[in-house]
């Protein structure tokens, strides 16, 4: 008997060991273009990871790998690899302006643009609901709070309080029922975004 | 220092001493004036201080010359010493070393001397600033004990120590066995023999430490080459669980990846998927990476304990 059996009878040789697998991102195949800027070769590579491996989540240490060209994976502290994950907002701007797609960042995991029509409504548009009626809720309760009585009609303040009176009034009206609320919350199913 | 009566013929001989280049014909002449001294003078005189007094020729020279025609049997070496210009010291080297080894093989003398010379034949040969040749002995390679320089750590004094209690046990031993087999010989012979052989016993004996060390060394180092699981299924596994992998030879962080799992089971377990078997290939995917990671620090462990 090998020693390399010897060490798998030691170490329960049974179980499933990992290979390469069909999800395993190879990102040598990326090409990357060096004349564009760093946000932009995200947004281009996350487009790219879409068409090739959709649904699959790229730690920030693998793409920061793909734009930049180096040999080796970085490690996650990387103070690069930090600044690249502070660039999420002008990748997603990029991927929503250039490729029409979406960003998806799992915590942990890293970013993927979305595939089609159906994960961005999967993944996106709950969150932006979310986001929407977060800014709801705090939007009615500021303009509750604001008693029209107490605003001075000095020049400066007459049109503001005048735009409060007529527009924001009407508007908290509208959207702090009931059903718009139900319009804009998405149904209570299994899928989670 | 020399008697009146015996001046003139002790000028005569150093007059052929001087006159001759031949090492065997000093030497006679250096015998002849020695002799002619009468013996109640040589009483408190030293042979070889009185013949370089007088020959003023190298003390070292005159003794080589009386050495060898100490010994009838040594006219092979005269004629060396004549024909190939071989050193005198040479000579009387191979004279010595050839007394040794007649004594304790009970070989004859000649015979000893010319598988010396035959020896003596083989080395390498070198040549003086003056253009004399020679030949010199070629390194041994056993390495001379009394060179060895022994850094004095904890871990060497500690193997010296168990060295010493070996060497304790085995010693009588080996001096039963070597007295019993250079039963007759020489004494002075056979105790240079006797440490010879030590010496010799000893550098076997730590060749042999050193090549057991190694061979453990090699044998740890083929068995970390030999795991089950190669560097690279680390990082794939690393890579599936999106996390950092270790350095080479160090285990994996396991409660990172035990984090990571959970992420991407939240993600992609089949209960909360509803069986999507793109979700279940990787969430299996996952489970893997896990049990990799688990599986080489389990060996990494075993190779230390080695």
């Amino acid at each position: 008997m090998s020693a390399a059996e010897m060490m798998n009878m030691f170490s329960g040789g049974g179980r499933a060991k990992s290979k390469r697998s069909k999800f395993t991102l190879d990102i040598s195949k990326f090409e990357v273009d060096i004349k564009l800027s760093i946000a932009h070769r995200a947004a281009q590579y996350l487009d790219w990871a879409a068409k090739n491996y959709p649904h699959q989540y790229t730690p920030y240490n693998l793409l920061l790998q793909a734009l930049m060209g180096y040999e080796r994976t970085p490690k996650l502290s990387n103070a690069e690899v930090t600044r690249l994950r502070s660039a999420s907002g002008r990748i997603r701007k990029l991927l929503v302006e250039k490729y029409s797609r979406d960003l998806v960042v799992q915590p942990g995991l890293g970013p993927r643009a979305t595939v089609d029509a159906t994960d961005k409504l999967k993944m996106v548009m709950p969150k932006k609901a979310a986001r929407l009626a977060s800014a709801r809720g705090q939007f009615v309760a500021t303009a509750n709070s604001i008693d029209p009585k107490l605003i001075p009609n000095t020049p400066e303040m007459a049109p503001m309080k005048d735009w409060f009176i007529r527009s924001v009034k009407d508007v908290v009206k509208q959207i702090s029922s009931k059903e718009f609320e139900d319009k804009l919350l998405p149904p209570n199913t299994a899928i989670r975004p | 220092m020399i008697p009146e009566t015996q001046s003139s013929a002790c000028d005569e001989l150093l007059a052929q001493w001087n006159a001759t280049t031949s090492e065997k014909q000093r030497a006679l002449l250096e015998q002849a004036l020695w002799q002619t001294i009468p013996a109640e003078a040589r009483v408190g005189m030293r042979r070889r201080t009185w013949l370089t007094n007088v020959t003023k020729d190298s003390a070292c020279a005159v003794e080589s010359r009386l050495t060898i025609f100490g010994e009838p049997e040594a006219a092979e070496l005269w004629e060396r010493v004549e024909r190939d210009q071989m050193p005198l010291t040479t000579a009387t080297e191979r004279l010595k070393e050839a007394n040794i080894v007649a004594a304790a093989t009970g070989v004859p003398l000649a015979v000893a001397l010319t598988a010396r010379l035959k020896e003596y034949d083989t080395w390498p040969l070198h040549h003086t600033k003056r253009g004399q040749p020679f030949r010199k002995k070629p390194p041994s390679r056993f390495e001379d004990l009394s060179k060895v320089h022994v850094t004095p750590t904890a871990k060497s004094s500690r193997a010296s120590d168990s060295d010493r209690s070996f060497w304790a046990r085995l010693r009588p031993q080996l001096s039963d066995f070597a007295a019993s087999r250079l039963k007759g010989a020489d004494p002075i012979v056979a105790e240079r023999l006797y440490r010879e052989f030590e010496r010799d016993l000893k550098v076997l004996f730590d060749e042999f430490q050193s090549r057991v060390f190694r061979f453990r060394s090699q044998a740890k180092t083929d068995q970390m080459l030999t795991v089950s699981i190669k560097f690279p299924q680390v990082q794939r596994a690393c890579l599936a669980l999106c996390m950092d992998h270790p350095t080479r030879g160090h285990p994996a962080d396991l409660d990172k990846a035990r984090i990571q799992k959970k992420k991407l089971a939240r993600l992609y377990h089949p209960d909360v998927t509803g069986g999507d078997e793109g979700t279940r290939a990787k969430y299996e995917e996952a489970l893997n990476a896990y049990s990799v990671l688990e599986d080489y620090n389990n060996q990494l462990k075993q190779v230390e304990n080695l």
